[in-house]
């Protein structure tokens, strides 16, 4: 069984600790919410687990192995990152965008071949945008770019997904349609952590009793739990520091 | 577990996209979309159209100037030189063409290669279409040292000598500035560290260069400061050329080999880090290689403007940002241009027109055009 272990984790810079104690286990079809107000951390901690920002203490494990011992295509073949709003600054094809997830199976001076082109040919039929292949990605909506930024991640062929925000600044239709596939990735046993600020997607992304939600408050306090316990409106409240009378009128 | 395999087993189309685009479903047999190739006809006959405007280009350089020489003549030359055996070309043509005008050409068009391919490569690395090669100060380091080459009254070989080490200096300052603010205080976006760190050293070499000017000799110094920093190709020799073509040849191969990694730096940092990517070695093995091609260019013919930032931007627009696709037509192009502009620079008037006069001239409105062109794609 390949397990993604987080391990007492502080999160942080070298004189600032955002979070601490954060432990979690992600495994195989499992899908893990994380809310928290903004700037509680919840980018850095993506940021740590994926080994490009050093643990403050703690450690992340992979498949038992501590990530600071593993190298970065080693990591990246495994742990996949879907960005918040991937801007399309220079005009690179559809294909071309999702090609670059190959780039932890190549070595420096080779080029991506007839394999790896079906590869991401293929992940990009996953997400259901196999007709945009030849489209210029600065070219696409919002809502396409998210679903490409996903079908790039299916192409690193990494087993754990971290995106954060994925249906942030997208119209109702395309957060659907994200969420969505976010359910159909972690069915087909993809394990799936992403973070939002809004407590619905959390619980219709993460219903099953596998699933969890991880919640960061601001001054840092984490908890983890099921996604009901977690979305109560008494831990909302005291999440974003709101009074819980609000969530009563709201219903 | 494989993701290839595992798609092929449950491959039915996810249903809202049919609800989607109806007209855009996905078909239900095969999950792989076929990959059509109509951009690769394309990109192919723009590479033999350039192919055949620098060649064509070559032959109207080595045939026009002061002492003009028919294309037959040319050929003859060309023959004799080759195979032996006389010509019908009139006397001194061969040392017009082999001694003063092909070393010229070979030197104007491998100047405007390395620049646009340097261009190229930094507009990548920047994620900023407007860049040029010297944004790291390149230029203004080699200009400093040539212009204290000058001042001093030392040989040309030492002038170009000082401006090539300049360049480098220049870059290196920038470059171990930079790093060494981010990683001491780490979180901050390590490419524009650098852009900053460029302004800040660029504009004091910058203040360098203009007090060597004003104290130079008015009638001597001066003009000469002048004729350098605007660039020229026309007293290019043998010599030179033996030295700045293989720099620019050997700083060409790390960009070739690199040529598909390179588009990963186009990503954000973490972007492209969390693909694997270690961007900080990949970031400074391009830095060294656009470095050494740029300073030795400048060192040779001076500073000469809006090449590398023109005609990169210009090719992106032709064939995309691939940088496999960018790197060898910019370079074609960008020497074509090159020699277009010093050729027209030498024939056009009695005295010669600075080549860095001239792509500025010729730039500027091909640059407004572009972005004229580049607004028309966004809507």
């Amino acid at each position: 069984m390949t397990l993604l272990n987080v391990e007492r984790l502080s999160i942080g810079y070298p004189r600032r600790v955002i979070a601490s104690d954060i432990s979690l286990d992600v495994a195989a079809g499992q899908a893990i919410a994380i809310l928290g107000p903004n700037g509680s951390g919840k980018t850095t901690l993506f940021r740590t687990v994926l080994g490009l920002l050093a643990p403050r203490a703690g450690r992340v494990l992979l498949d038992g192995k501590s990530i600071t011992t593993l190298s970065a295509p080693e990591i990246a073949r495994q742990i996949a990152y879907v960005p918040q709003n991937s801007a399309g600054l220079f005009n690179f094809s559809v294909l071309e965008v999702v090609e670059m997830a190959r780039a932890p199976h190549l070595s420096w001076f080779s080029q991506p071949g007839a394999v790896d082109r079906a590869i991401a040919a293929v992940s990009l039929s996953q997400v259901g945008m196999g007709e945009f292949i030849d489209r210029e990605f600065s070219e696409l909506s919002g809502g396409e770019r998210q679903l490409v930024m996903i079908a790039r991640a299916l192409a690193s062929q990494a087993k754990y997904l971290l995106l954060d925000e994925p249906t942030a600044s997208l119209d109702f239709g395309n957060r659907l349609l994200v969420l969505e596939t976010l359910i159909k990735l972690k069915q087909r046993g993809m394990a799936v952590v992403f973070t939002t600020h809004d407590p619905d997607h959390a619980r219709r992304v993460c219903s099953e009793s596998r699933d969890q939600t991880l919640t960061i408050s601001r001054a840092g306090q984490v908890s983890i739990g099921p996604t009901a316990d977690a979305l109560q409106s008494k831990a909302l409240a005291a999440l974003y520091g709101i009074d819980q009378s609000v969530f009563s009128a709201q219903r | 577990m494989a993701n290839p395999a595992c798609c092929q087993n449950s491959a039915t189309p996810f249903p809202w996209c049919k609800t989607r685009s109806p007209t855009h479903s996905v078909s239900t047999s095969t999950s792989i979309p076929a990959i059509t190739n109509t951009g690769t006809a394309r990109v192919a006959a723009i590479h033999t159209l350039a192919i055949a405007m620098a060649v064509g280009m070559v032959l109207v350089a080595l045939s026009v100037g002061r002492f003009p020489i028919s294309i037959g003549e040319l050929f003859s030359l060309l023959g004799a030189k080759l195979y032996g055996g006389t010509t019908n070309a009139p006397e001194n043509a061969d040392l017009v063409l082999f001694s003063i005008r092909g070393p010229r050409i070979v030197a104007a068009f491998a100047v405007g290669a390395a620049l646009a391919a340097a261009g190229a490569a930094y507009q990548n690395l920047f994620r900023n279409p407007l860049v040029s090669p010297d944004i790291l100060g390149v230029s203004s380091g080699a200009a400093l040292g040539a212009v204290l080459g000058i001042m001093m009254a030392l040989p040309i070989v030492a002038i170009q000598g000082l401006a090539f080490i300049g360049g480098l200096a220049a870059v290196a300052a920038i470059y171990l500035i930079g790093n060494s603010l981010v990683s001491k205080h780490g979180g901050h976006d390590p490419v524009l560290t650098l852009v900053l760190a460029g302004v800040v050293i660029g504009s004091l070499l910058g203040s360098g260069i203009a007090l060597t000017k004003y104290l130079a000799d008015p009638y001597n110094q001066l003009p000469a400061i002048t004729y350098w920093l605007l660039g020229s190709f026309a007293s290019i020799t043998k010599s030179d050329l033996a030295v700045a073509l293989p720099i620019i040849i050997i700083a060409t191969v790390p960009l070739a080999a690199l040529r598909w990694r390179i588009n990963l730096l186009a990503l954000p940092d973490d972007e492209a880090r969390a693909l694997g990517q270690d961007t900080s070695r990949l970031r400074l093995t391009v830095i060294i290689a656009a470095t050494l091609m740029t300073a030795a260019s400048v060192a040779i013919c001076g500073i000469v403007g809006w090449v590398g930032l023109v005609v990169p931007h210009a090719v992106r627009l032709l064939v995309g940002a691939e940088f496999s696709r960018l790197l060898p037509l910019a370079m074609l192009i960008g020497g074509t241009f090159m020699l277009l502009v010093d050729t027209v620079g030498r024939s056009i008037a009695q005295i010669e027109v600075p080549p860095g006069v001239l792509t500025a001239a010729l730039g500027a409105p091909v640059f407004i055009w572009l972005m004229a062109a580049t607004f028309r794609r966004a809507r």
